[in-house]
């Protein structure tokens, strides 16, 4: 699959002075892969996130997204880069729905009809059509999510951005947002980069995982097994590894070893198998 | 009440249209002056400190009409052509809910936003005499403050005392037709003499009404000034010492 | 001055005011207002202010709540009236009366139209640079508000605002406009780094549709329109005075009318409420 970005050995200081090293592995994504960021507070995956989109410039080290560097021609590719920041409230600029989802296509030069039929059919495939009058400041956190994310698919992209997207949402709303995230990237071939602190979504989401440390340190890549059943490295970011994963490792000081596994309907499946096999056995001594 | 917005209705047309004239051209002085500067930037910026006054103004100190205005400090944040236009912002959106005039937005965004442009220039001029101060920053702006305030109010009252003036002395206007008529600059009917164009504004009662009423809220907005910008230059300087336009 | 009650009025109002073009009640707003620059006569204008509070009646609005936002500008008109006064109270009423007209007239508008819909319609007559600060300003507006109102519930928590303790009140309420200021700032460079990233070039918001006349349109023309030509007139004829008195009854039953059709009437009784 073609590589579309690739971060290495950057380096950033904040107007504060407080400097950051993105070193260790480099933070590579693939056309339709779905890659997770994980890393405690201050580890600096916003930043590396907003690197990405040029709003950020580094003093050192390579990045590329689409084949350019963001920070100095972030035009030729924001067409093809959607954004969910982490407070969707200071994403909405527009003063109702319809101008805001429609903002992006309007201000690249769209035509009328256009533009009216992206919105349309963004609005239809969130489910937001009743929204479409009314003004942000009454939306409900949830709404305003779906407005936001409205309008970073509204061109489809071929890269959607989200910075702790699950923040502030409750149960319900999470797994439709994820189910929502999961199908774009299906259907569109869609790259999906997501920063979370929601260890539990990230099996459900991610193909890839990066973890970071304090200080920009990537220390980890792999798929979301791979990097879960590495509880020194979770240790080290200061992660806990999702509770599926912790029931399994615990399982294994009872002298019960049975495959890792991070969803519900996969750990219901492996539990099944081991009580139908100890069922097959007991009935057999018997 | 820190200032006075002129109501509607009070002044004659002809002086409103020259409201409405002197601040559309200031306004294109002003965007022409900050086109270069990444105009783009400050917009939103504009509106943040448009919105920032406008919501102080929800913030009633004294109940009826004692609210802070803050078009100094929006002058020093701004500078004074961005610190103009976002008093015409503010005077436009709250004439609309009848906070201040609607016809006369253009006097009164000369009045505001002479405060706003004078107050940056006077808080910069004391900064500069007192900037081996400690409290410079914070009692800069406060007498910075309290003199734009005393400006504007004399400029307000100078634009009243404009309005008794007949004009059609001076152009010749010619009151039989229709238009004339109807937006008569003066009295053309015998029994107007107990209607407003010939009834005059007391300027001095209007004067030292204003002035003593006036007081107390030019007090408390330079004081409250003089508080907000010494926390600013504390916690952000590079917010009113930066290059402002 | 309550600009979440005002905003939340014009966008979940459902009255006749409501469903008509912003176009047509701002052109309707400009005939009133010129009407009460026009017009001196007491009489014509309490007539004026008595059809325009039947039309607050017709938003199905809190009624009181609407005449108290539109009479805050009396407070500065009384400053002129007392210094019109010469024995005849006629005078600084009118003045009083034209002020509170002219704010009536612009709260009727404001409560019945959003704000962006009446910007869009205003656009073609301002410079880009006033429009798309207008829209901000309206978007800023309720962050800050919230914002604002999360400082002062923390300050008073906290004992930032205790009784008799006016500087320290004082200082700790700058302090709070202070850090308002200072999030207002970051806020704008957040706002500036997403109109970027999402690819602004000058149009926040799209233009306000324009649409033919219709029926809901040609209420608001025809009262704007009849209010224009009787100041027109009061102005021009020099009997008018003698129609002052019709003019005055047929406002007051213009207000009856209004209240018996919004608050009576079996068919419209409770619609409001029910919504």
């Amino acid at each position: 699959m073609e590589e579309i970005v690739r971060v290495s050995n950057l380096r950033f200081t904040y107007p504060d002075g407080t400097k950051l090293h993105f070193h260790g592995l480099d933070f590579v994504v693939h056309q339709g892969e779905r890659v997770v960021i994980l890393g405690p507070n201050g580890s600096g995956k916003s930043t590396l996130l907003f690197h990405l989109i040029g709003l950020f410039m580094a003093s050192e080290g390579m990045i590329s997204v689409f084949g350019v560097d963001p920070s100095k021609d972030y035009i030729k590719i924001r067409e093809r880069i959607g954004v969910l920041l982490q407070n969707v409230e200071n994403q909405i600029i527009a003063p109702t729905v319809w101008d805001d989802i429609s903002f992006s296509p309007r201000n690249y030069g769209y035509k009328k009809e256009d533009v009216k039929r992206l919105v349309e059919d963004i609005i239809e495939k969130l489910d937001i059509s009743h929204l479409r009058d009314k003004v942000p400041h009454y939306l409900s956190g949830g709404e305003k999510t779906k407005v936001g994310l409205a309008g970073a698919l509204v061109t489809k992209p071929e890269l959607l951005i989200l910075d702790e997207p699950f923040e502030g949402l409750d149960p319900t709303c999470r797994m439709d947002l994820i189910g929502l995230l999961n199908r774009i990237s299906r259907e569109n071939e869609t790259a999906l980069i997501i920063s979370t602190h929601n260890i539990d979504t990230v099996p459900l989401i991610a193909d890839t995982v990066y973890l970071m440390a304090m200080g920009g340190e990537i220390v980890g890549r792999g798929s979301p097994k791979e990097i879960f059943t590495q509880l020194e490295l979770l240790s080290k970011c200061h992660i806990e590894p999702p509770v599926l994963g912790a029931l399994f490792f615990e399982l294994r000081k009872y002298g019960i070893n049975l495959d890792l596994s991070l969803t519900v309907e996969e750990a219901a499946c492996i539990i099944a198998d081991q009580i139908a096999l100890f069922e097959k056995k007991k009935s057999g001594v018997g | 009440m820190s200032h006075i917005h002129i109501p509607d209705g009070v002044l004659p047309i002809w002086l409103v249209v020259i409201g409405w004239i002197a601040t559309a051209v200031i306004l294109y002085l002003c965007i022409r002056r900050v086109r270069n500067v990444q105009l783009g930037r400050k917009i939103p910026l504009i509106g943040i400190v448009s919105a920032i006054m406008i919501v102080g103004m929800t913030l009633e100190i004294v109940p009826i009409a004692y609210h802070i205005n803050m078009s100094v400090i929006a002058g020093i944040v701004l500078g004074p052509a961005l610190g103009f236009i976002s008093v015409f912002i503010v005077d436009l959106m709250i004439a609309m809910f009848g906070h201040g005039g609607f016809t006369v937005v253009g006097l009164n965004t000369l009045v505001v936003g002479t405060e706003a442009a004078v107050g940056f220039y006077f808080f910069h001029a004391f900064l500069g005499l007192l900037s081996s101060s400690k409290i410079s920053a914070g009692l800069s702006a406060a007498l910075a403050t309290m003199l734009s305030l005393i400006i504007s109010t004399s400029l307000m009252i100078g634009i009243v005392y404009l309005s008794q003036v007949n004009p059609e002395k001076i152009l010749h206007v010619d009151k039989e037709n229709f238009i004339g008529k109807v937006f008569s600059l003066g009295p053309h009917r015998e029994n107007e003499k107990h209607e407003m164009q010939d009834n005059k504004i007391d300027i001095e009662t209007f004067a030292k009404t204003v002035f003593f009423l006036g007081m107390f809220g030019w007090i408390l907005e330079a004081v409250i000034s003089g508080f907000v910008i010494r926390y600013v230059s504390r916690v952000r300087p590079d917010l009113i010492l930066s290059e402002a336009t | 001055m309550d600009i979440g009650i005002i905003d939340y009025f014009a966008n979940s109002g459902e009255g006749l005011l409501h469903r008509a073009s912003p176009l047509y009640k701002i052109i309707s707003t400009v005939f009133v207002l010129a009407s009460i620059v026009i017009t001196n006569d007491f009489i014509v204008l309490l007539s004026i202010y008595l059809m325009l509070a039947s039309l607050v009646i017709l938003t199905r609005l809190p009624f009181l709540k609407i005449i108290s936002i539109a009479a805050y500008p009396a407070i500065f008109a009384v400053l002129f009236a007392i210094s019109s006064w010469s024995e005849d109270w006629i005078i600084p009423a009118t003045i009083i009366l034209k002020a509170l007209c002219a704010a009536l007239a612009m709260v009727i508008l404001i409560v019945t139209t959003p704000y962006p819909s009446v910007f869009s319609s205003i656009s073609p007559f301002l410079p880009r640079v006033i429009l798309e600060g207008l829209y901000l300003t309206y978007r800023s507006l309720f962050i800050l508000l919230e914002l604002m109102g999360n400082l002062l519930r923390a300050l008073r928590i906290r004992g930032g605002l205790s009784p008799r303790r006016y500087i320290k009140n004082i200082s700790n309420f700058a302090s709070g406009i202070g850090l308002l200021l200072i999030r207002g700032f970051d806020l704008s460079e957040r706002f500036y780094g997403v109109m970027q990233v999402r690819g602004y070039s000058g149009k926040i918001a799209e233009e306000e549709r324009k649409r033919k006349l219709g029926h809901e349109d040609i209420f608001p023309i025809a009262v704007g329109l009849f209010i224009l030509s009787v100041s027109i007139g009061a102005r021009l004829e020099d009997d008018f005075k003698l129609y002052g008195i019709y003019l005055l009854t047929l406002s007051i039953v213009f207000v009856c009318c209004s209240a018996y059709y919004v608050y009576f009437h079996n068919s419209t009784r409770g619609v409001f409420w029910k919504r």
